[in-house]
């Protein structure tokens, strides 16, 4: 492990940037030179090539791994921390039991992670030590300072986990305290990493000539750094949450007794919360993300959103769709764990259908390859009332009202279990109903406008709107929500454990397309650089340049994401075997 | 069949069907290859016709003009009759960029956007189109002059960009 630390924090600094440093010296003897060069202009004979393998391929499945497990050991601690807090705050023990259970699992993650960490490294510095070189000679001082959070993050891993028995009474603030630490490291590894990446596609602190002119904060603080930090935290836990329900789900349908199965339901609910809070603003997040693309270059975000790589959203659109009707199934299904179900039962048809006809028109693609043919017989490239279902406004309300009858399910699933107890409550709920039906109305009318009556430029707009109603839905509601049931009682003990395995498969699913999602999105993040390792400042002129089809990414994620479950799985039940021995 | 298994062939199934559903549903389009770097060094000297075709390749290509510069989009102005608009944009009171004719106000579309935004397409003074000197794209005088010479002879003005002679870069 600690070999692996070394080599870790030490290759990035010392390798590539050696070779580097040579010009910067000769650059600097010869008087008041700048001390950063242009980035180089590669030929095709400074790509090594490793017989067989596929430089582009390698770096790509590394990367990808890499990136999982990261976001995985990213994540779980962040989902631990929080249920600790709710187990100090209720003083319920099972919290605990349940964050001390999971941060074992983190353990065997955590080394991984390094592993890949390493593998991608290798593989950068081995295909493509230009770019390295060159990034190393902006971004070293971060390297150094990424080294240094790593060693703080692995102490407080350790403090943390093997501090959970000791550390109680008096002494648990404090181990919060490392929890806290040991996520504030987490996230900044992962910022200054976002600052790389992100620094290749919108590169920031050069000079028109694209020549860095030596400020490392600008390079850090480029235009997309922001909205990749908060997307990706976003994306962190709702996806740590995602794979404990799979785990939790996985081990309700091995259990054999139903104490265990309770336990088990119990905790892939309280994990699949945790991942439906991180699903809801997710999609804002990215709408930012784009929308900062657009703003820094129309060209990438043409490229992002048009073209070739606009049938990748079609692919994320019926993802994602999975995702909300899988999350959706699995709160109706719980709402049978109360008392009051069959109150709500009646509804869930309506919802299932706002949902469905939400889904289609979210999937109805915008540009259609038609055959000329076809084409004439629509008259024109795009159908005159369908296409602006295929626009952003179209798709910004259908997610928009996904994401509220989502919210909706919610509150069923919250009320199947209490009784409001309030004098007022009838008003309160007239009142939630009305902020629904407003909130909605508002969202349908603004994405009808700017779909069908305003120019391209001006349609983006209306997600503002929507986003607006979409929050004060979830945010007034959740307050009269809880004003009404002040002070009442629970109908009775939920039936924990009372969930027909369709639901667990619900859960196992959302892991899975999450998984398989976010190495797709990666693709195209890095695709719309182009052919550039950083953007119109240094040219790939490697043989793999090239953008492949989004059928081929889909093939490479596919392949990735069966590899990193299995990886996975195995993790599980190394856990399995150390709560056994401990047991 | 034991639990493990199910769950391993569910997970299976769902990944699959994501990929099938991109290998199926998808049109399989080949990204295009990147554009050459090196530009494009004149041989001997081009006729006007030439020169014309040797920019429409440009727009379409290189140069990334149709990206933007299309019916279907509605991000940018159409171009086809912009060779014609260029002389009225210029003499237009809230014009305040430094072209004197037609030719040069292309010229100068191209290289400084912002000195003139076309109404309802971005903020004054701040046009949302990239100079195309710069990388991306990297249009070098040849060639920019190749896109003037097609964007006038599809207006059907007089093209006035002049071919290069042999041997110039
Ligand atoms: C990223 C998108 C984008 C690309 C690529 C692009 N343009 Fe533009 N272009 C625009 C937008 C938006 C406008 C309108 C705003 C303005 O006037 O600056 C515009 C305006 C123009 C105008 C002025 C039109 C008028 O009616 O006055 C010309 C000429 C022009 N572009 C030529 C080109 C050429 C030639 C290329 C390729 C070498 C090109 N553009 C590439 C987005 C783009």
């Amino acid at each position: 492990m600690l070999l692996l630390l070394l080599c870790i924090s030490s290759v990035p600094v010392l390798t590539p940037s050696s070779a580097f440093a040579g010009d910067a010296v000769s650059q600097a003897g010869t008087g008041s030179a700048p001390a950063y060069m242009p980035a180089p202009r590669l030929k095709a004979e400074d790509y090594p090539k490793a017989g067989g393998v596929n430089p582009r391929l390698a770096v790509w499945f590394a990367a990808q791994m890499h990136l999982w497990f990261a976001a995985f050991v990213l994540a779980v601690p962040v989902f631990v921390l929080i249920i600790e807090c709710v187990g100090v705050y209720t003083g319920d023990v099972r919290y605990d039991g349940l964050a001390y259970e999971f941060l074992r699992v983190s353990l065997t993650a955590y080394s991984i992670t390094a592993l890949t960490g390493a593998a991608l490294l290798v593989s950068l510095v081995v295909f493509y030590p230009a770019v390295m070189s060159y990034l190393v000679s902006i971004f070293g001082s971060t390297m150094l300072l990424y080294a240094l959070l790593f060693f703080v993050e692995s102490g407080a891993l350790y403090v943390y986990y093997y501090g959970w028995r000791a550390m109680t009474g008096p002494w648990k603030k404090a181990h919060v305290g490392v929890g806290l630490l040991l996520n504030a490291a987490g996230t900044s590894l992962m910022f200054i990493a976002n600052a790389w990446v992100t620094f290749m596609m919108t590169p920031a602190g050069v000079d028109a000539r694209g020549v860095f002119d030596g400020n490392v904060w600008h390079a850090v603080n480029n235009h997309l750094w922001n909205p990749m930090n908060l997307h990706r935290f976003i994306a962190n836990v709702a996806y740590g949450g995602s794979i404990v329900g799979a785990y939790a789900a996985y081990m309700f349908l091995s259990s054999k007794t139903g104490e265990e199965r309770g336990h088990y339901d119990w905790m892939g609910y309280t994990a699949s919360i945790i991942a439906i809070c991180g699903l809801l603003p997710l999609p804002f997040a990215g709408y930012w993300l784009t929308a900062e693309i657009y703003s820094y270059s129309q060209q990438m975000g043409i490229n992002l959103m048009g073209g070739v790589l606009a049938w990748l959203f079609i692919i994320q659109a019926a993802v994602i769709g999975a995702l909300f009707l899988a999350a959706n199934y699995y709160l109706w299904c719980g709402m049978q764990r109360g008392a009051f179900a069959a109150r709500y039962n009646g509804y869930i048809k309506y919802i299932a259908f706002v949902l469905a006809v939400s889904f289609m028109v979210w999937f109805t693609p915008h540009t259609p390859l038609l055959a000329p043919a076809e084409a004439a017989a629509l008259g024109g490239q795009f159908h005159p009332w369908l296409a602006p279902l295929g626009l952003m406004p179209a798709k910004n309300t259908a997610v928009n009202v996904m994401i509220i009858f989502t919210f909706l399910s919610f509150l069923l699933y919250r009320r199947s279990n209490r009784a409001p107890a309030v004098k007022w409550a009838d008003s309160g709920k007239a009142a939630q109903a009305a902020i629904f039906c407003a909130a909605i109305v508002n969202i349908v009318v603004a994405g009808v406008y700017y779909g069908y009556f305003t120019n391209t430029v001006y349609k983006v707009a209306s997600s503002v709107i929507q986003v607006a109603s979409t929050l004060f839905v979830i945010i007034a509601c959740s307050v009269i929500e809880r004003l009404i049931h002040r002070g009442a009682k629970e109908a009775g003990a939920y039936k924990w454990g009372a969930m027909p395995d369709g639901s667990q498969y619900a859960l196992i699913l959302i892991a899975v397309s999450f998984t398989w999602l976010m190495g797709l999105m990666g693709f195209v993040r890095s695709a719309i650089r182009q052919h550039w390792h950083v953007y119109s400042i240094m040219r790939d002129n490697s043989p793999d340049a090239f953008t492949p089809t989004v059928a081929y990414a889909a093939r490479v994620v596919s392949i990735g994401t069966v590899v990193f479950l299995a990886i996975i799985l195995f993790i599980f039940w190394l856990a399995q075997l150390g709560r056994r021995r401990d047991e | 069949m034991s639990n493990f298994l199910r769950v391993v062939l569910f997970g299976l199934v769902v990944i699959g069907a994501y990929a099938a559903f991109a290998a199926v549903f998808t049109p399989s389009i080949k990204p295009e290859p990147p554009p050459a770097e090196e530009t494009v060094s004149v041989a001997a000297a081009m006729t006007q016709e030439e020169f014309a075709r040797f920019g429409e390749r440009l727009y379409h290509g290189k140069g990334q003009c149709a990206l933007c510069h299309n019916a279907a989009g509605g991000r940018a102005p159409s171009l086809d009759a912009v060779a014609i608009n260029a002389a009225r944009r210029i003499i237009s009171p809230d014009y305040k960029g430094g072209a004197k004719d037609a030719a040069a106000y292309l010229y100068e579309s191209m290289t400084a956007p912002s000195a003139y935004v076309v109404p309802g397409y971005g903020a004054a003074g701040t046009s949302p189109m990239p100079g195309v000197r710069k990388e991306p794209i990297g249009l070098n005088e040849t060639e920019m002059r190749g896109v003037i010479a097609f964007l006038q002879s599809r207006a059907g003005v007089t093209v006035t960009a002049a071919p290069p002679k042999a041997g110039e870069q």
